[in-house]
């Protein structure tokens, strides 16, 4: 190739493109899908924070969310079901430099995942946790899960769910967490001002983002495509941040109720790294 | 009295204080990448997006800009922040 050979047109650049594996997109989540928010979301907060891209990782587990694993353009691993938060955990022990994001959906984390998630919160673990939550078990058909909420019909309770589902932010905040929020995908902009906050936070740190599942949640329960699913989320939003300890407990996700999202859990607590250097320390100075 | 003559512009009204800032913006769409989910065009509040009446070879409606909407983009970016498909951008047009 001489040095006058014409150069081909650059194609056309996003933004994002230098953070993406971008010969794969468009992704391959339904259309109304919310999980490319998230992920965009996500990448804006390490750009944002200024995190080394050689010290970012995204742990993905077994979902549609775990796909993000193929988009982002980081140091990112595709576990096996349940296991997101114990490898996000080896990863940080081993390399306490890393960043390390666990990013999986409400069936990986709280389903199969659902002890990890609380012995990881309540040790204080040094990861941020991302919750896709779209309240079913989106990639096998809809099957009802542990944030299916209460009488919503899924494919395994066509009548209605009988149970009670969790309340995640509860849940994380009881556990020990030290930073709980909720939005929808709807709330971008507060979404990717929280990560640009928290990926640099210290302590085991909870997001849970509510999103869009047009071909199962929003079918089944007649909610509609996607748009129609985050217009549903504009209608019903109720934003409270910084909520009392006696007022997460109201935070409840209910059909056809008001959903509370904010950041509700805003504390200090030491982190298991920290306690145990000074366990080995201790233990080390005895034997000498 | 010099302040209150500063204020007066050569028609008499008073000048507004703050000049006001409104920004512009051009849209991008990389259609190849669109898949049709409409949340641009839904949630875009200058509502300058529609969806185009041709197919992509994936078989979607890619978003696109209303004919005479061009100069209405106030560069908020929802659409590029919102979009999950990372196809729609916006550069903002300097002052």
């Amino acid at each position: 190739m001489t040095a006058n050979a014409e150069v081909a047109l650059p194609p056309e650049l996003h933004p994002y493109d230098h953070l993406l594996r971008s010969a794969d997109l468009p992704t391959i989540w339904c259309p109304g899908c919310g999980i490319g928010t998230a992920v965009g979301a996500l990448i804006y907060g390490f750009e944002q924070a200024g995190v080394p891209k050689e010290k970012r990782v995204i742990v993905g587990g077994i979902g549609c969310s775990s796909r993000i694993v193929f988009y982002a353009k980081t140091d990112a691993y595709h576990t096996t079901h349940g296991r997101t938060i114990p490898f996000a955990t080896g990863l940080k022990l081993c390399n306490p430099s890393l960043n390390v994001v666990a990013f999986a959906g409400d069936g990986d984390l709280f389903a199969i995942g659902g002890n990890h998630f609380i012995h990881a919160a309540r040790r204080n673990m040094d990861i941020l946790v991302v919750c896709i939550n779209n309240f079913n078990y989106g990639m096998t058909g809809g099957q009802g899960g542990p944030t299916t909420p209460a009488g919503a019909l899924s494919t395994t309770t066509p009548y209605g769910n009988p149970e009670f589902p969790f309340n995640l932010p509860n849940l994380a905040w009881a556990t020990g967490a030290t930073y709980v929020a909720r939005w929808t995908t709807l709330d971008v902009r507060r979404l990717r001002n929280t990560f640009a906050d928290v990926v640099n936070r210290h302590g085991f740190r909870f997001v849970e983002i509510l999103t869009p599942c047009p071909v199962s949640f929003g079918k089944t329960n007649k909610i509609g495509s996607g748009v129609e699913e985050m217009e549903y989320y504009q209608a019903l939003e109720v934003l409270k941040s910084r909520v009392e300890s006696t007022e997460i407990t109201k935070t409840d996700i209910e059909l056809g109720k008001p959903i509370v999202v904010g950041t509700f859990v805003d504390r200090e607590r030491e982190t298991f790294r920290e306690r145990y250097v000074r366990v080995v320390a201790k233990a080390r100075g005895s034997k000498s | 009295m010099a302040i209150a003559n500063s204020l007066q512009t050569s028609h008499g009204s008073r000048a507004p204080i703050d000049k006001p800032t409104r920004h512009h913006g051009t849209v991008h769409v990389i259609e190849l990448r669109c898949k049709e989910c409409n949340f641009c065009v839904q949630f875009c509040p200058e509502e300058v997006l529609e969806i185009s009446d041709h197919y992509t070879p994936r078989g979607y409606r890619p978003a696109r800009v209303k004919t005479g909407k061009e100069g209405d983009c106030i560069a908020c970016r929802f659409c590029e922040h919102v979009c999950p498909d990372y196809a729609i951008y916006v550069v903002e047009d300097s002052p």
